[in-house]
C-alpha cells in the first residue's frame, strides 16, 4: 500500500490537528507535520489543503505583520473545523481498528 | 503579503511556472493560493539551500498536486460569486497591510488608539444629542444637554469608560478586526461632521442670546445718526429748568459734532424741516416737529413726551433769561 495515498485522505485531519494545537502559517504547518513523522507529505498538498480548509470555513486566516522578515498569513481553527476534527478522530479510530484487525497488526489507536 | 522579503529569483521562476500551469483557475483563487505558496517557498528555499526543483519536483507536478489538494478541479462555476469578490478584497487588503510603510502606520495608529477611544465616546453621545435634537449646554459649549448639562457630562464619561473597555478588549483579542467593529468605528468617525456642525450652530445662538440681554456690550457696526443705549433716537425734547419746552435748539457734542438724527427720517414728508439761509437742511435741531397732514401747520408746538420734570434746586449758572 502506498503510504502517500493513505495520507492524502487523512491530510485534512492532520492539518486540522496541527492548527488546532496552535495557529500556524503555511511553512510552519508543513514543518510540524514533518516533525510529527509525516515525512511523505508533499509541500503542495499541505498548502492546497490549507486553502481548501479555509475556503470551506474549517479554518480562519489572518496576516501577522512583522518587523523582521515577511508578513505571514496565519491559519487558525474555527468551530466548524473543530467539529470536523472530532469527526475525523472517530472515523480514524473506527477505520484503523477495522483495518488492523483485518491485517492482524497492532496499531496504536489515537485517543 | 510577503512584505519586504526579496523573493529569490529561482523561487519567482518556479512560481511563474506553477502559475502558468494553473492558468485555467479563477484569478482570485489562484492568486490566494500562490500568495500562500510564495511565502512558504521563500522560507523553504532559505532553510534548505538546495535548488527548489530538487525538493519540490517539477513545477508541473507541483501545480498538479496543488490543484488536487486545493480541490481546484471542481468547476469554477461552483465558486460562490460573492465570495470571489470577498477573496479579492481580502487579498488586496492583505497585500496593502503587508507593505512595510503601512505596517509602520498601523503601529502608530495602534499607539494613538486611546485618543480615538475617547473621541469616539464623545461622538457617540453627540450623535445621540443631534438625533434627539437636544440642545447644547450654555455653560460648556461642547456638552449636550441630555436633560441637563450635568447628565450630558455623565453620559460622556460613561461612554468613555465603555469605549476604553471595548478598545482594550479588542487589543487582547489580537489583530483581527471584525467587520462590524470596523464599520461602527468608521460610522462614528463620520459622525464628527454633523456633531461639529450642531455644536457650532449652538454657539452662534448662545452669542445671540447673550447679546440680547446686554445690548450695550455688543460691538455692532456704529449706527448712523443719533443713538442712545444702542437704540436710534428719533427726537430730543430740551426743557429749561423752569419747565418750558425749548424750540429749535441745536445740539452738539463736546467735539463739535452735530447730534444729527438719522437722515433717512427726511423721508417723512410731514416733518417740519429746518434749513439754513442757503437752504441746507439741518438734522440736529430739536425738537423735531411734524405738520398736520396736508398742511404746513404744527398742531401743538409744545407737545412733549409724558414725563414729570424734576424740580431743579441747584442755583442757576447765570441769571435767568438768555
Amino acid at each position: 500500500m502506498d503510504g502517500s495515498q493513505l495520507l492524502r485522505g487523512a491530510l485534512d485531519a492532520a492539518v486540522l490537528a496541527v492548527v488546532a494545537q496552535e495557529d500556524g502559517y503555511g511553512y510552519d504547518v508543513l514543518r510540524r507535520l514533518r516533525a510529527a513523522g509525516l515525512t511523505e507529505v508533499g509541500d503542495a498538498s499541505v498548502y492546497g489543503t490549507l486553502r481548501r480548509l479555509y475556503r470551506s470555513g474549517a479554518l480562519t486566516s489572518y496576516v501577522m505583520p512583522s518587523d523582521e522578515g515577511p508578513h505571514r498569513r496565519y491559519y487558525g481553527i474555527t468551530g466548524r473545523g473543530r467539529a470536523q476534527l472530532d469527526e475525523a478522530r472517530t472515523v480514524w479510530a473506527d477505520f484503523s481498528r477495522a483495518l488492523s484487525s483485518l491485517l492482524q497488526t497492532e496499531v496504536e489507536v489515537p485517543a | 503579503m510577503t512584505g519586504a522579503t526579496i523573493v529569490p529569483p529561482d523561487v519567482e521562476a518556479y512560481l511563474a511556472a506553477v502559475r502558468e500551469e494553473l492558468a485555467d483557475v479563477p484569478a482570485a483563487e489562484r492568486d490566494d493560493l500562490l500568495a500562500e505558496v510564495e511565502a512558504s517557498l521563500a522560507e523553504a528555499a532559505e532553510e534548505s539551500g538546495r535548488p527548489l526543483a530538487a525538493t519540490l519536483g517539477s513545477p508541473h507536478d507541483f501545480a498538479a498536486e496543488l490543484r488536487n489538494a486545493a480541490g481546484l478541479h471542481a468547476t469554477p462555476a461552483t465558486a460562490r460569486a460573492p465570495s470571489e469578490l470577498g477573496r479579492r478584497v481580502r487579498l488586496v487588503a492583505g497585500r496593502i497591510a503587508g507593505h512595510p510603510r503601512v505596517a509602520a502606520l498601523r503601529r502608530l495608529a495602534s499607539e494613538l488608539a486611546p485618543i480615538w477611544w475617547v473621541a469616539r465616546a464623545y461622538l457617540a453621545v453627540g450623535l445621540v444629542a443631534v438625533a434627539v435634537d437636544a440642545g447644547w449646554s450654555a455653560r460648556y459649549a461642547v456638552v449636550p444637554r441630555l436633560g441637563s448639562a450635568e447628565f450630558g457630562l455623565a453620559a460622556i464619561a460613561a461612554a468613555v469608560v465603555v469605549s476604553v473597555w471595548l478598545g482594550t478588549r479588542a487589543r487582547r483579542r489580537g489583530s483581527r478586526v471584525p467587520r462590524v467593529a470596523l464599520g461602527a468605528n468608521l460610522a462614528l468617525a463620520a459622525a464628527a461632521i454633523p456633531v461639529a456642525l450642531a455644536v457650532a450652530d449652538t454657539r452662534a445662538y448662545d452669542a445671540l442670546v447673550a447679546s440680547a440681554y446686554s445690548p450695550a456690550r455688543v460691538v455692532a457696526q456704529p449706527q448712523p445718526g443719533l443713538v442712545y443705549e444702542g437704540r436710534p433716537v428719533a427726537n430730543v425734547y430740551p426743557y429749561s429748568r423752569d419747565g418750558r419746552l425749548l424750540h429749535d435748539v441745536l445740539l452738539y457734542d463736546g467735539a463739535g459734532r452735530p447730534l444729527e438724527i438719522e437722515s433717512s427720517s427726511e423721508l417723512d414728508t410731514n416733518r417740519r424741516g429746518v434749513r439754513t439761509t442757503g437752504g441746507r437742511p439741518l438734522y440736529h435741531v430739536f425738537p423735531i416737529r411734524y405738520f398736520e397732514p396736508g398742511t404746513r401747520r404744527v398742531a401743538r408746538p409744545s407737545a412733549g413726551p409724558p414725563i414729570e420734570l424734576p424740580v431743579v434746586r441747584t442755583p442757576p449758572l447765570r441769571p435767568r433769561g438768555k
